[in-house]
């Protein structure tokens, strides 16, 4: 019996090894998933027509060089129609939509808005299959002029995405900018 | 429950009021070497598990007093011996010769009998005992000098004086462990179960294990093989009733009959906890799971000796769910969200976030004897690989990060003996190889190393007095590989340099002892120094790394004075320790903007700081079996220009224990301790999320007894932690952001020596 202890105790333990190699790291930049892109596009309601574009623009990802474009909103009072473009343009030959991605998995995902702007009104436009809202599209009305920022939160809430109107507390933040904002 | 321990505690004092009148019995002796017959003196001699001692004089003598009658454990060490323990039963005043193996340069035998001045302290077995943790971080808080930084309870990491991880060097099993030690929430890999005596050193001799131990060295030595014939075996059974942890350990140890020069042993240690609580609360995702193995086989004759080490730890260590947080917004939302909103049942499951660790290391020692000294040799692969699952990552899905660690390492030492009769020398060279490889998110670069050196360790010995010196060199070269705008670049440094430290002992008389030590000593930038770049989840901030960094530089000055009086000792140990160009991180405004918010950004810097403190240590016999134990330690960090405090610095700390035993064959041994943790104050330049922590007292019980039964010994302790179940929060765990830290709990161990 005790002879046999100790050719057990070897096979017990195998050499842990790792299949990388050290002089062939993997290019992080390539590998991850990246938003670069947040285009915010507000179409006038009353002409359905104008539609004003602000941009956010960091094509190297967080860290790194500082954004390339962090538009100013600037508006005049009025109803807006709200929708979100949002991209990975990492690599200029592969453009992917994220936002097509957000939409898949609606029930995961929820933007929220905030503004200091006075007389300031925001609505969702969109839900998930089980009706809570999502925020890819939104109403928005301003009342009066002002100086400010309007603040877009998009939370991962993978398991846990609590019923409407939400909770920004619940998940992870994939999108926080707060853009400044003028209406005049 | 506490009403019962009371009746308890009342029971056994009033038994022992009636035994005390015979406690007046003398035990007196000599101790000799047991090669030349000579007395020696400044051995220590003392009553395991009783605070009395005694150092004997010129003539080797020594003698104790106010023994009453009984079964005791007589200690007796001396440098350069082997420790000797010898039982008696005390029926009336004895005399005793006791004779003691004297080795003047057996290595691993210099490092158990140095004296108490050798080493910043001992965790003696006994705490290991009666401790149910199983992180060597917390175990060796007992020791004055030495707080955890910590991740909760499941991530602690040691520090010593102020200085921790990358300034700290574990030698495991004559290994020199490496691991991702550079992470303030990475924790040592070691299993407590599978190590026979942990020993840190602060002086000169910390240099014989490389040049990086600007803080100290943890010494982790394996259980040692049996010594006769035979089987035996250790079972530990733990149950903690915070987070319902249950822990189970077993150990075979046997050298066999026919051909005894061989022996192995064979290990295996399994722990489980779930959802640990506060004072009030529940904290979600705090449980861990660990399954831990070893193996070690051994061959000695009279030629040389072999062993044959594996260890392999496996844990998976929950991160409180509410603590992994995206960015600024987010932090100051988790400070400020009431904790009553996290879930409050228990639970076992872990999930994501979530740090999964392997960490296997195999060694081969030799010791080869030549006719003067052994030569020993220590050749070693490790292994370790660190998994981190972010929280809004399904475990499924894989890690967000993996980091694998591969590092060889092969070492020599040759005590050469004796040089023109004054000086002892001990010449010693180590190289190691390691290459670390990153998958997932970029935090550290993929990189290899090599760094070889080499050491002269001199001891110069007189009636009253010792002198060491370790003078070493060391080279650290390194090759980063790194892709910067996709293009794939490499990096190569070398470091080099040269560390000498020096220390005295002068033994004035039998109550008197003092040491003086100086060390100046250096360690390269580490990796994540010098490169990272990203967003550490964890934390919530954006660390970068710096490339201009130098080796940092420590000159320190240490100073101990011990006092032995019969009856109590006492120890002051204040302290300096200079760096011209400390590594820091540096709060770097404004805060990096990403799409995902703004994130507070740091960036590695070096400045003049400045170490100081002391600690202060006693222990005294308080009659009638009772004896007691304070201990005090603060420490200061400033940056020189600007004054400022360096963050992270543990608050001053009192601890005061009482124990009293009763005075039976296997005594009962009952104590109280206290413990209070100041407030930080010293936060001058530290721009922290919240303010630092109010002060705290916590107090913890603990019963324990030995019981022989046949031939098999039971180890029986019982306690409770954080008993009056204080709510606080500490100022070195990073959880004091949002929840409290941990309530009461109740534990029990029983522990087998078959």
């Amino acid at each position: 019996m005790k002879a046999y202890i100790i050719p057990f105790a070897l096979i017990l333990s195998g050499c842990l090894g790792t299949g990388n190699e050290v002089v062939k790291p993997k290019n992080p930049g390539n590998e991850e998933e990246l938003i670069t892109t947040v285009t915010l596009k507000f179409v006038d309601k009353a002409t359905g027509l104008d539609t004003m574009k602000f941009t956010y623009f960091d094509p190297d990802g967080d860290g790194g060089n500082p954004p390339l474009s962090f538009d100013t909103i600037l508006l005049k009072p009025g109803n807006y129609s709200l929708i979100l473009e949002i991209l990975d343009e990492s690599n200029a030959n592969e453009i992917e939509n994220i936002g097509d991605e957000i939409l898949e998995e609606a029930h995961e995902h929820q933007f929220f808005f905030e503004s200091d702007i006075p007389g300031v009104a925001v609505g969702y436009d969109d839900a998930d299959k089980n009706g809570n809202p999502l925020g890819l599209k939104s109403d928005w009305s301003f009342t009066k002029s002002g100086q400010g920022f309007v603040k877009v939160t998009l939370k991962h809430q993978p398991d846990n995405k609590p019923s409407a109107p939400g909770d920004i507390n619940v998940g992870a933040t994939d999108i926080e900018l707060s853009f400044p904002t003028s209406i005049k | 429950m506490q009403k019962i321990l009371f009746a308890l505690l009342f029971i056994f004092i009033g038994g022992e009021n009636m035994a005390q009148n015979a406690c007046k019995l003398i035990v007196s002796g000599k101790i000799v070497d047991n090669h030349d017959g000579e007395t020696l003196q400044f051995a220590s001699v003392g009553i395991k598990g009783k605070s009395i001692g005694a150092v004997t004089n010129e003539q080797g003598e020594f003698i104790l007093k106010g023994l009453c009658p009984g079964e005791y454990v007589i200690q007796v060490s001396h440098i350069g011996c082997e420790p000797l323990w010898e039982k008696i039963n005390l029926k009336k005043d004895t005399n005793l010769i006791l004779t003691l193996e004297h080795h003047l340069f057996e290595l691993e035998i210099l490092d158990v009998t140095a004296t108490k001045s050798d080493r910043f302290g001992e965790l003696y077995s006994q705490n290991i005992n009666q401790k149910t943790s199983n992180s060597i971080g917390e175990l060796l808080t007992e020791i004055p000098g030495i707080t955890t930084i910590a991740s909760g309870n499941t991530i602690q990491k040691p520090v010593i004086r102020g200085l921790h991880s990358d300034r700290l060097l574990i030698q495991n099993g004559g290994v020199s462990q490496k691991s991702q030690q550079w992470g303030l929430d990475h924790a040592p890999e070691l299993d407590p179960f599978f190590s026979g005596k942990t020993n840190v050193y602060k002086d000169a001799k910390k240099l014989k294990y490389g040049a990086g131990a600007i803080g100290g060295v943890l010494v982790v030595e394996p259980t040692d093989f049996k010594d006769s014939t035979g089987i035996g075996g250790i079972v530990n059974t733990t149950f903690n009733s915070n987070g319902n942890a249950v822990g189970l350990s077993a150990f075979i140890n046997q050298r066999f009959k026919k051909h005894n020069q061989f022996s192995y042993q064979l290990g295996v240690s399994t722990s489980k906890s779930g959802n640990l609580k506060t004072s009030n609360y529940f904290l979600d995702n705090t449980g861990q799971e660990m399954l831990n193995l070893t193996w070690r086989v051994g061959y000695t004759d009279d030629n040389f000796s072999l062993d044959l080490r594996y260890v392999l730890i496996n844990q998976n260590l929950g991160i409180f769910s509410g603590s992994h947080i995206g960015n600024l917004t987010d932090l100051e939302r988790a400070i400020k969200s009431d904790s009553l909103n996290y879930p409050t049942q228990f639970s076992y499951d872990l999930n994501s976030p979530v740090q999964k660790i392997n960490n296997e290391i195999i060694s081969l020692r030799a010791k080869i004897n030549t006719a003067q000294n052994p030569i020993t040799l220590n050749f070693s692969r490790q292994y370790d690989r660190r998994r981190e699952f972010d929280r809004e990552r399904k475990i499924e899905d894989g890690p967000a990060l993996q980091l694998d660690l591969l590092t060889y390492s092969s070492q020599v030492s040759y005590p050469v003996g004796l040089w023109s009769n004054l000086i002892e020398m001990e010449l010693g060279a180590a190289i190691s190889q390691s290459q670390n490889i990153f998958d997932g998110l970029f935090f550290i670069p993929n990189y290899e190393q090599v760094n070889p050196g080499a050491f002269i360790f001199l001891t110069h010995r007189s009636p009253k007095s010792k002198t060491s010196s370790t003078f070493r060199y060391d080279q650290n070269i390194r090759r980063v590989y790194i892709y910067e705008d996709n293009i794939l670049n490499q990096y190569d440094n070398t470091y080099s340099g040269i560390s000498a430290g020096i220390s005295y002992t002068r033994y004035f008389n039998e109550v008197i002892k003092s040491e003086l030590g100086i060390t100046s000593t250096y360690r390269p930038p580490s990796v994540n120094e010098l490169f990272s770049d990203g967003v550490h989840h964890g934390s919530a901030q954006v660390e970068k790394g710096n490339r201009e960094l130098t080796k940092e530089k420590s000159v320190s000055l240490d100073f101990e004075t011990v006092l032995n009086f019969s009856g109590a000792s006492v120890s002051v140990s204040p302290y300096l320790n200079y760096f011209p160009n400390y590594i820091y991180l540096q709060p770097v405004k404004p805060a990096t903007l990403t799409i995902r918010g703004a994130f507070p950004s740091f960036e590695y810097r070096q400045a003049e700081v400045l170490f100081r403190g002391f600690e202060l240590s006693t222990n005294y016999d308080l009659g009638n079996s009772f004896s007691g134990q304070s201990n005090f330690a603060m420490v200061r960090a400033n940056i020189r220009e600007s004054g400022n405090n360096l963050p992270l610095i543990p608050a001053d700390n009192f601890g005061q224990t009482i124990q009293y035993s009763t005075n039976s064959e296997s005594p009962w041994i009952f104590s109280v301790k206290g413990n209070y943790t100041f407030q930080q104050t010293r936060t001058a330049g530290i721009d922290d999320y919240v303010a630092t922590p109010e002060a705290y007292f916590l107090m913890g019980l603990n019963i324990n007894k030995e019981v022989k039964l046949m031939d098999t010994k039971f180890y029986l302790s019982a306690g409770a932690d954080n008993i009056l179940n204080t709510k606080y929060r500490n100022y070195l765990n990073r959880y004091r952001y949002f929840v409290d830290d941990l309530g009461r709990s109740w534990y029990v161990k029983v522990k087998i020596d078959l």
